[in-house]
């Protein structure tokens, strides 16, 4: 390579590395404000804002679930395993909005510390399979259950880390469990 | 299962459909231009080959 | 090799050889497209949370990977022709944005009839879905610039700038669902882990990916051939394919 060419080349890297350097300063200075919601323990230690719209995301509490009769009013409690927050919503649920999933609602803090929404997204993680297989994966999980309820206690002693990818893990061996209700959470 | 059943996705048809058909529509689209292109280009080439042609043969009969 | 590689910056025999590749991809593309057409939407069973909404991956996966992979192509033609001023890297990183653009705009597009239903939303403002469409916008920007400068030398380097500059962008939207909380779920399919999807899911998805892959480098040719063509009509080749056709 001779020297204009290995000019040409350092100024390639230059520009490369340099918009790398400098975007990712922007993004790490951004970085809560590129996160799409805040997470329930976050909003109970006061870093979401106050009578501001802002977005929550979490898993929704098994059995918590509440519908008012005649009506679209739902409440439910929205966790991340280590602390909850109450919903209330009036609307038409995702189709994917069930107890134990991932769900991002966006709205107001209330008075008593619950969560008004205006609008809930359901989240899904990236597993994909026919009913069948579901059917007895969970079978075969039902007999390791313990190891499950190991996992699941040790995830609970680490509740700030990354919150999107452990609230997927999270979900997932949730739902693996569900099928016993004596074990539920 | 039915074609009924197949047509109706499970109720995603609405979804679905336009999904594949955008996809599909846009790809072919994305094959044809070119080809089209390639067939303007070289019958304009041509022509402006001839229409050179022509004009070099008026000169060459000027000069005579 | 050298010589392989020095006729390849010959606009000539990248010409010939583009033709003599273009029936085989096309071929290929066929081929696997209608495999994953069969596989996706009738053979692989309904989704056990989804249904047969999750059919929808088949084509929105493809269009997402491939809109990444074009605009990598389009980073390795602009280094390429930046360094070593090849006139055929300036060919491929033209041709190859239109496509970029598509693939972009179809991975939206499906994204969003997607999301309508299982998230309950046509788009969030999401750190996935944001950044998917600053890539819309750097492959439109690219055509924009690169059209708009008058000399081609000019214009070729600015937008290869361009591209460079973007290239920031191709992480983050692949890494946008690790570093963020995102609406967007993680990756189904990747080189390291194991995929999260059940086999008879998968092999639909991997044919669909060929398909695109083998689409994108056929008609990527084509166009290249055809911008051969106009910017070598002055050349003796040129003259005599047009005559002989």
């Amino acid at each position: 390579m001779n020297s204009i060419r290995k000019r040409r080349l350092y100024l390639v890297l230059l520009i490369v590395f340099g918009v790398g350097i400098a975007a990712s300063l922007i993004l790490f200075a951004l970085r809560q404000n590129i996160n799409l919601f805040y997470t329930p323990t976050q909003v109970i230690q006061g870093e979401a804002p106050h009578n501001h719209v802002f977005r929550i995301g979490g898993l929704v509490e098994k059995g918590s679930v509440k519908r008012q009769r005649g009506s679209l009013e739902v409440s439910f409690v929205l966790t991340d395993l280590a602390h909850d927050v109450t919903v209330d919503y009036t609307g038409i649920l995702p189709d994917l909005f069930r107890e134990g999933q991932a769900i991002v609602a966006q709205g107001k803090l209330g008075n008593k510390g619950e969560f008004v929404a205006d609008q809930v997204l359901a989240k899904h993680d990236s597993t994909y399979m026919p009913p069948e297989v579901k059917d007895a994966l969970q079978k075969g999980r039902k007999m390791r259950l313990s190891t499950h309820m190991q996992q699941l206690s040790q995830g609970q002693k680490a509740p700030q880390a990354q919150n999107g990818r452990r609230m997927q893990v999270v979900q997932e061996q949730r739902q693996q469990t569900a099928p016993n209700k004596e074990t539920n959470l | 299962m039915t074609l009924q059943h197949f047509f109706s996705m499970g109720g995603y048809a609405r979804y679905v459909w336009p999904c594949y058909g955008l996809v599909i529509g846009l790809l072919l689209v994305n094959w044809w231009l070119p080809l089209r292109r390639k067939r303007y280009i070289i019958k304009m080439l041509a022509r402006r080959m001839a229409y050179l042609d022509k004009e070099a043969l008026a000169k060459e009969r000027q000069g005579e | 090799m050298w010589t392989f590689i020095h006729k390849l910056g010959s606009p000539k025999h990248c010409y010939r050889i583009a033709g003599y590749f273009i029936p085989y991809l096309g071929t290929i593309s066929i081929v696997c497209f209608i495999y994953g057409l069969v596989g996706g939407l009738i053979l692989a069973p309904a989704d056990y949370q989804q249904g047969d909404g999750f059919r929808i991956i088949y084509v929105h996966v493809p269009s997402a990977f491939l809109s990444l992979s074009v605009y990598m192509v389009m980073a390795l033609s602009a280094t390429v022709s930046l360094i070593w001023r090849i006139k055929m890297a300036d060919v491929i990183t033209k041709v190859s944005a239109p496509l970029g653009a598509t693939f972009t705009f179809l991975a939206l597009v499906t994204g969003s009839l997607w999301g309508k239903p299982m998230w309950g939303t046509y788009w969030v403002w999401d750190a996935r879905l944001t950044s998917e469409l600053i890539l819309l916008f750097l492959y439109v920007g690219y055509m924009a610039l690169e059209s708009a400068l008058e000399d081609r030398h000019m214009a070729a380097r600015a937008s290869n700038i361009l591209v460079l500059v973007g290239v920031v962008n191709i992480p983050i939207i692949h890494y946008s669902v690790v570093w963020w909380n995102t609406l967007h779920q993680g990756a189904s399919i990747s080189l390291l882990n194991k995929p999260t999807i059940a086999p008879s899911m998968l092999y639909p998805l991997l044919a669909m990916l060929v398909a695109f892959m083998a689409f994108f480098f056929a008609v990527m040719l084509m166009r290249a051939r055809c911008e051969i063509l106009l910017r070598e009509q002055k050349s003796n080749w040129v003259k005599e394919l047009v005559q002989t056709t």
